[in-house]
C-alpha cells in the first residue's frame, strides 16, 4: 500500500468571480499521518479541503487522495469517497432533535448498514470519545466540548482513513480545546490520517505535528520530517517564493 | 438488503416531511385537485362534443330534394352539376321508390296516409357528403338556387357549430392543461422547498457523511409523487362522480333524446392513465425542481 494518502501537485483553484484561492500548491501526507493546515482566512484553507471533500474540482494541478485522482471522481462515486472521510466542523453540526446515540448512528445509517452493526459501531465510537453515559442526551444537554467529542464519534463511526476536523476548536474554551486535540491524536494513533485547520497556531506548535502553512493560496512554509543522505531525521523548511 | 433500507427508508423520510408540512401539502394538493377537475371536465366535454360531431357526420350533411316535375333525364342533369362540385366527396341517390319507401317505415303506425301515394308523387333526392363543412353554407346557397330542386336539408349549421366549439374547447383545455398545470407543479416544487429549507441542516450532514444522491433526494420525490397521487385521484373521482349525475340527468331528459352522452366506462382508463401521468409529472417534476436548486450533493 502506498505510504502517500494525499498528494497536491501544483493545484491551482480559480473560482468563476475571479478569486485566486490555490496558486499552484504541491504537499503530500503520508498515511497515518497528522498535518495541521495553517493560514488567515481567505488564505485556501477551506478551498483546499472542499476539493479533498470532493465539493469544488481543481481548475488546475492534481489532487489525489488514495491513489485516487480528485477531478476523475464521478459524481455517483463522491458519496461513496466521502464516506473514507470522517469530517469534524467548528459549529458541531449535531442534530439538535436527535439524541447523541441516534446523530452518530445517522452517518452510519445512510450506508444502508444493519441495526446491529450500527449499535455496536456507535458504541464503540462513542466508547472512544468518552461519552457512552450519554448516548440517550440530546445535544443541547451537553457542554460545547461534549458536543464536539460527539461529531467526533459521528466522523468515526463509518471507520474512515482520512479525518478532517474544520476549526474544530474555533467555538471551545482552552481546556475543552486541548482535550479534542488530545482525542484526534488518540485517533491517529489508531493509524488515522488526521488534518486539521486552524488558526491557533499556538495549538498546532504544542502539539509539535507538521503545518501546512498557507497564504494568499500560496504553501508558505511546507515543514517535513524526512531522511538526509546520510539516513538522519532532518526537519526542513520549504519557503515557496 | 441495503437497498431495501434505503428504500424504507425513503418512504418512512417521504411520510416524516409529510406530517411536517400538513399545510402546504393541503394547498398543493387542493390546487393539483381543482386544475385537474378543471382539465379533466374540459376533456369529457371535448370528447362529448366529438362524439355528436361523430354523429352527425356519419349521416349526410346536405340532402337535396328535388321537384317532383323533374323527369329522369332532368333528375341526371342535376346530379352532374352537383356532382362536379369541387366540395362534394360522395353523392347518393334515393329513387322516388326508395324514398316512399323510407316514409312508410318512418310513418309506420299510420299507414293509411300514404295509401294513396305512388312512387309519380315523391320526389328523387340526393344525400351529399362534404369534404369541407365550413364551405358547407355556400354550397347549400348554391344548390337552392340550381333549377329543378324543390327544398334542401342540412346538418351544415349544426356540424359547424359543435365544429367551432370543438376548436374552443379544444383551445380551452390546451391553456388550462399549460397554465393550471404550470401553477401545480410551481406550487408543488414550493411545498417540497419548504421542507428542503426546514430539513437543510439535516442535508448538510448527510451530504459530508456520504449519503448517496439517491438517499438525500428520495423522501423528496416521495412527497412530491404523494401530492400529485392524491390530488389527482381525488380529482379523478369527483370529476367521475359529477359526470355521471350530468349523464343520468340529461339521458333522462328530451335533450337525451338528440344528445348521445358517452358512458364515463368509455373513457376511464384514458383518463385514468392522462391523470396519473399528470401526477407523476407534477409530482416528481416539482420535487425534481425543488432538490436542484438546493440539494447539491
Amino acid at each position: 500500500m502506498d505510504d502517500v494518502i494525499i498528494s497536491f501537485d501544483k493545484v491551482v483553484k480559480l473560482y468563476p468571480n475571479g478569486v485566486n484561492a490555490l496558486r499552484g500548491v504541491s504537499f503530500k501526507i503520508n498515511r497515518g499521518e497528522f498535518v495541521f493546515l495553517m493560514g488567515a482566512s481567505g488564505a485556501g484553507k477551506s478551498t483546499m479541503l472542499k476539493i479533498l471533500l470532493k465539493e469544488e474540482d481543481p481548475s488546475g494541478g492534481l489532487a489525489m487522495v488514495d491513489g485516487k485522482n480528485l477531478k476523475k471522481v464521478r459524481g455517483y462515486k463522491i458519496p461513496k469517497y466521502r464516506r473514507h472521510i470522517g469530517t469534524v466542523f467548528q459549529d458541531f453540526r449535531l442534530l439538535p432533535k436527535k439524541t447523541v446515540f441516534e446523530n452518530v448512528a445517522f452517518a452510519m445509517e445512510i450506508t444502508g448498514a444493519s441495526k446491529r452493526v450500527i449499535k455496536h459501531q456507535v458504541e464503540t465510537a462513542l466508547s472512544l470519545v468518552g461519552l457512552s453515559h450519554k448516548a440517550n442526551e440530546l445535544p443541547a444537554h451537553l457542554s460545547g466540548g461534549e458536543q464536539q467529542r460527539v461529531a467526533v464519534a459521528r466522523a468515526l463511526v463509518n471507520a474512515p482513513e482520512i479525518i478532517i476536523a474544520d476549526e474544530p476548536t474555533g467555538n471551545l474554551d482552552p481546556e475543552n480545546s486541548e482535550e479534542i486535540m488530545h482525542l484526534l491524536e488518540e485517533i491517529n494513533r489508531h493509524g488515522i490520517t488526521v488534518i486539521v485547520a486552524t488558526h491557533a497556531r499556538k495549538l498546532a506548535e504544542d502539539m509539535g505535528k507538521r503545518v501546512i502553512y498557507l497564504e494568499n493560496g500560496r504553501l508558505k512554509e511546507y515543514e517535513y520530517e524526512r531522511e538526509d543522505e546520510n539516513g538522519e531525521q532532518n526537519t526542513n523548511l520549504f519557503l515557496h517564493d | 438488503m441495503n437497498k431495501i433500507r434505503t428504500f424504507f427508508y425513503m418512504i418512512k423520510q417521504g411520510f416524516q416531511n409529510i406530517a411536517k408540512n400538513a399545510f402546504m401539502i393541503f394547498a398543493s394538493v387542493s390546487v393539483i385537485f381543482v386544475s385537474l377537475f378543471i382539465i379533466g371536465t374540459m376533456f369529457l366535454l371535448s370528447y362529448n362534443i366529438e362524439s355528436i360531431l361523430d354523429d352527425l357526420a356519419s349521416g349526410p350533411a346536405v340532402v337535396i330534394n328535388c321537384k317532383t316535375t323533374l323527369s329522369e333525364e332532368e333528375t341526371d342533369k342535376l346530379q352532374n352539376m352537383i356532382e362536379i362540385k369541387d366540395n362534394v366527396s360522395k353523392i347518393t341517390r334515393i329513387s322516388r321508390a326508395e324514398n316512399l319507401a323510407a316514409m312508410k317505415e318512418f310513418f309506420s303506425e299510420q299507414q293509411d296516409l300514404f295509401e294513396d301515394y305512388k312512387e309519380e308523387d315523391l320526389f328523387v333526392s340526393f344525400e351529399v357528403e362534404l369534404y369541407d363543412v365550413g364551405e358547407g353554407e355556400k354550397f347549400v346557397s348554391e344548390v337552392k338556387s340550381m333549377v329543378g330542386v324543390d327544398s334542401v336539408r342540412d346538418t351544415v349549421r349544426v356540424l359547424k357549430l359543435f365544429t367551432t366549439l370543438k376548436k374552443w374547447v379544444q383551445i380551452g383545455t390546451v391553456i388550462a392543461v399549460i397554465g393550471l398545470g404550470i401553477l401545480s407543479y410551481l406550487l408543488t416544487s414550493n411545498t417540497i422547498k419548504l421542507t428542503v429549507v426546514a430539513r437543510r441542516q439535516e442535508l448538510e450532514i448527510m451530504k459530508y457523511v456520504g449519503a448517496s444522491s439517491a438517499y438525500v433526494r428520495g423522501p423528496f420525490i416521495m412527497e412530491g409523487l404523494f401530492i400529485g397521487l392524491l390530488g389527482s385521484g381525488l380529482s379523478y373521482l369527483l370529476v367521475r362522480l359529477v359526470y355521471n349525475i350530468i349523464a343520468n340527468y340529461v339521458n333522462g331528459t328530451e335533450i337525451g333524446d338528440m344528445i348521445h352522452v358517452v358512458p364515463f366506462t368509455n373513457f376511464s382508463g384514458t383518463l385514468m392513465v392522462y391523470f396519473l401521468i399528470a401526477a407523476v409529472a407534477i409530482g416528481v417534476l416539482g420535487s425534481m425542481t425543488a432538490i436542484r436548486k438546493h440539494i447539491k450533493v
